[in-house]
């Protein structure tokens, strides 16, 4: 048997980002944050991240978060993810956060 | 003969009547400068003993003549930040805890600062040589002095690194290191240790031509039925004409199975063969080794030796991970650094322990988190069959804390990056390479591109190993990358941004996704980076019944200081819980507590993974109107004990793990109740016993035929300590350490559990105490002193050698109890 070789590549050049639908676990918490209206859907249904976005514990994090990411600790249902997502996703385009 | 000597035998320097009559003389902390070991030609002398310390900043401290009459005598390993503080007004201090710690519950409440250390040594400064100093690690910023000379700035708590002595040695010989360090602010999620916690090395080499420093790789490229073909490579710096380099493999019991000779070029490539080779695994970790010579004529000017392991490793998307042909899973735990009661000092034993008690416990894999971790902890690894991902960051650009590395990553990053592959590329037990973990903003596009970077960075230093991270939560959105972006073979294949670039893809508790994400992505390599404890049974059945999941890394194997009451659990009346706080200073998250016992979690894991077909426990009853709410990190307060007074005719909670298909619960002889496991109840199931003083069993059934039994017992009063030193034999050198068990048993020599109790040590012969104290996750007491508690009727004795060979004798008392003694032999 031959041993795998991982060798670099050799230039970087940005990837190309494909188009996507927004969603609950499509957009970090940082980008709901930066669409109001975007955000006002998530506090409607979960006032609580107004809390957790400030928190020690995640403030670093927020780029890594997506609203879905709670369900894992704890902390929203996942009935109320749901809620958010189908209200995100009939939210027009140019209310989505900036890219 | 050579004219080159291998690593000073300090114990026979040390077995000079001068020095054994000076060492009986003295305490331990003035002896050091007597032990340390005359310098002489020769490439990783230890450069550990006979430093003086001084906690906190000042003026001068690195000038060669300044008088450091005042300062304490240490010698390394050292790690200021597990010494008992001094008690400050209106300051709430325990031991080496400070309520006001700026670290706060991160570092267990630990404290940094300032330090500084000198060493004076003797060394001629070569005529055409070269000397030169390496750290293993130093926590966290460090300058370095020789002579008065600033020799250069280290940013990185954990990378080694060296400096160029040469220059600056005394005309005269007398000369004077300097190391200020500082660990100050926020700067680490855990519990970081202050100060030079891993050994430094000196080499004194007698010219300037020499072997690289980790100049040296090799790694197998192929096997077959014919043998092994393995790849050398050799840096060497300063090569003159005329050197020769010499080259050759020696197996484990020492017999040459390859040699060659070739001219020493800057950069030397060669091929060895090896027939039958005996292959490295966790089961067999065969190792071979080996030896590069650099001479001139006959005399031998530098001279390397290089443990190494015959295996290969691949990883599919579909098949998962195979091991020298053979699938494999990686049954693996994440580790903090820190050696618990010792604080981060990396003595070797302490090191050889952790990862035997992890060995012991069925793991086959650790991640040490999330940073690169001691030589001595490698070597552990390859010796007894340990896997290990090496990682290198846990934050790049953007912070998680104020001062963590994110301030150093611009300007250091690659230096860390090269010294972590570099210095630790040989060492077979590690299969894969992490540029980090949890990386905040690794999907802005900044973030991709510092992925591609550090992989791709990793990629050519060692094109041996695939590259991974620890990802949690948000993977990105989808990109395509190019060409000449691209990982081979992925050019124009669209992935997450947070994964496009990773050779494996490591899951931070995203078990809910492993399924859809391996539909969606069918060639992704997928593992769990880190797992909730209480996940290990749907975790385990998945990937036993998933080839092409890889394996998973629980958080965590052990406990550690630091990130204090994220597991554990609490009593309350429900609702939401919060992590801990003060008094907690352990993260109470391992399956191993921080003296090296088994938790409930382990014994559960016992089972999942076939160690055990059957366990039981019975959860700490909660007091009256509340229940217990157990922490995401946590499991439930279970333990191996059937005596709770006080809880008579109360139901508890009797958690069984089984791999068998019906357990019966027996009480005093009579059966409670016969119960089947199903598969969905995933190799645990639970029972109410109302609580009777006496024995319960529980018998474990598969097919009719009974497989297993467990009996817990009430125990009586507690009358004895008992110590077990965990070897008879230990070395007696100052970078020796032994454990010895305290246990209180009752008058037939059970363990009483449950049971916080104060005991006095004293300790005689050639031994020092390194440290004293228990599992108890909360801040009760220092780890140095001879007083300690019991804690769930168990403590730690760690004592550490003087630097002789004699008999040891330690005592423990507590009120109202016999004496526990033991003798150890430190050789």
């Amino acid at each position: 048997m031959d041993a795998p070789t991982y060798p670099p590549a050799t230039a970087y050049e940005p990837p190309v980002a494909a188009p996507y639908e927004l969603s609950v676990e499509t957009v970090s918490i940082a980008e709901l944050m930066s669409a109001p209206a975007a955000w006002a859907i998530v506090l409607k249904h979960a006032p609580a991240f107004k809390m957790i976005v400030t928190a020690p514990q995640t403030k670093a994090y927020l780029t890594n978060f997506t609203v879905d990411s709670f369900v894992t600790y704890g902390v929203v249902s996942q009935a109320t993810i749901d809620a958010i997502d189908v209200d995100l996703r009939q939210l027009p385009r140019s209310e989505w956060p900036a890219q | 003969m050579s004219a080159f000597e291998p690593r000073l035998d300090r114990r026979q320097i040390l077995a000079t009547a001068a020095g054994a009559a000076i060492l009986i003389a003295a305490p331990a902390s003035a002896v050091a400068a007597a032990l340390a070991p005359k310098l002489t030609t020769g490439r990783g002398q230890s450069f550990d003993l006979g430093w003086t310390f001084r906690r906190g900043e000042g003026e001068d401290f690195e000038a060669p003549g300044f008088d450091d009459g005042a300062w304490r005598a240490v010698d390394l390993p050292h790690d200021w930040s597990i010494e008992d503080l001094a008690p400050r007004d209106g300051a709430v201090i325990v031991g080496p805890f400070d309520k006001k710690a700026v670290g706060g519950t991160a570092t267990g409440f630990a404290v940094g600062g300032d330090g500084w250390y000198r060493k004076r040594f003797r060394l001629d400064r070569p005529k055409d040589g070269r000397v030169e100093v390496l750290f293993e690690g130093v926590y966290m910023a460090s300058d370095v002095w020789l002579n008065g000379h600033h020799l250069g700035a280290h940013p990185n708590g954990y990378t080694p690194f060296a400096y160029d002595l040469t220059p600056h040695l005394a005309p005269d010989g007398e000369n004077v290191i300097a190391v200020r360090v500082q660990n100050r602010g926020q700067n680490s999620r855990w519990y970081s240790g202050s100060g030079i916690y891993r050994h430094v090395w000196l080499d004194v080499l007698p010219q300037q031509a020499r072997i690289a420093r980790w100049g040296v790789g090799v790694a197998t490229r192929r096997i077959t039925d014919a043998g092994a073909d393995i790849d050398i490579g050799i840096r060497l710096e300063d090569a003159a004409p005329g050197l020769t380099l010499v080259s050759r493999i020696r197996d484990q019991a020492g017999r040459i199975v390859w040699q060659a000779q070739a001219a020493a070029l800057g950069e030397v490539r060669q091929s060895a063969s090896l027939a039958a080779p005996r292959l490295w695994s966790p089961e067999t970790p065969n190792l071979y080794t080996l030896e590069i010579e650099l001479r001139r004529g006959a005399a031998v000017i530098d001279r390397s030796v290089t443990p190494f392991g015959v295996r290969v490793i691949t990883f599919d998307g579909a098949k998962g991970m195979t091991l020298n042909g053979k699938p494999i899973k990686l049954r693996g735990g994440c580790i903090h650094h820190d050696n618990g009661l010792l604080g981060a000092c990396a003595f070797d034993a302490a090191e050889e322990r952790k990862v035997l008690l992890l060995k012991a416990r069925g793991y086959n894999a650790l991640r040490p988190s999330h940073n690169p971790y001691s030589p001595a902890f490698l070597r552990a690894c390859d010796r007894y069959g340990m896997m290990v991902i090496g990682e290198a960051f846990d934050a790049w650009r953007a912070p998680k804390l104020p001062q963590d590395y994110s301030v150093a990553f611009e300007d250091h990053w690659r230096a860390d990056l090269s010294a972590m592959v570099l210095s630790a590329r040989n060492h077979p037990s590690i299969v894969m390479w992490s540029i980090g973990n949890e990386i905040p903003n690794r999907n802005l596009p900044s973030g991709v591109e510092a992925e591609w970077l550090l992989a791709n960075a990793v990629h050519g230093l060692d094109p041996t190993r695939p590259v991974t991270a620890a990802i949690n939560d948000f993977p990105g959105r989808l990109v395509t990358p190019s060409e000449k972006t691209a990982r081979p073979g992925h050019a124009g294949v669209a992935d997450e941004t947070s994964a496009v670039f990773l050779d494996v893809v490591g899951y931070n508790y995203k078990l809910r996704k492993y399924e859809r994400d391996h539909q969606r992505f069918p060639e992704r390599v997928i593992y769990g980076s880190e797992s909730f404890p209480k996940d290990v049974f749907a975790t385990w059945d998945l990937i036993d019944r998933s080839p092409w999941l890889v394996g998973d890394f629980v958080w965590t194997a052990m406990d550690y200081l630091g990130e204090a009451g994220i597991g554990g659990s609490v009593h309350g009346t429900g609702g939401m819980i919060s992590l801990g706080a003060w008094p907690n200073v352990v993260s109470n998250c391992g399956d191993i507590d921080l003296i090296g016992g088994q938790k409930a979690a382990s014994l559960a894991r016992d089972v999942v993974w076939g160690l055990s077909p059957l366990e039981m426990a019975v959860q700490k009853p909660p007091p009256e109107g509340k229940i217990e709410i157990v922490r995401p990190w946590g499991w439930s307060d279970e333990r191996q004990s059937w005596t709770w007074p006080g809880s008579e005719a109360k139901p508890l909670a009797v958690r069984v793990y089984t791999v068998g298909d019906r357990i019966e619960l027996r009480l005093n002889g009579q059966t409670l109740e016969s119960r089947a496991v199903t598969a969905a109840d995933l190799k645990h199931i639970e029972f109410k016993v109302p609580y009777a003083p006496g024995t319960l069993e529980a018998v474990a059934f598969r097919g009719g035929a009974e497989i297993a039994r467990r009996r817990l017992t009430t125990v009586g009063a507690p009358a004895a300590i008992r110590l077990a030193p965990e070897r008879k034999r230990a070395g007696s050198g100052r970078g020796d350490v032994a454990y010895v068990a305290v246990e209180i048993v009752d008058a037939q020599g059970r363990v009483v559990p449950d049971l916080t109790t104060p005991l006095r040590l004293s300790i005689s012969g050639p031994a020092q105490l390194a440290g004293f104290g228990s599992a108890n996750p909360f801040a009760v007491g220092g780890f140095q002193s001879v007083s300690a508690k019991t804690w769930d009727g168990r403590a730690m004795v760690i004592l550490r050698g003087q630097g002789r060979a004699g008999r040891v004798g330690v005592e423990v008392r507590g009120e109202g109890l016999k004496p526990g003694v033991a003798t150890l032999s430190l050789t």
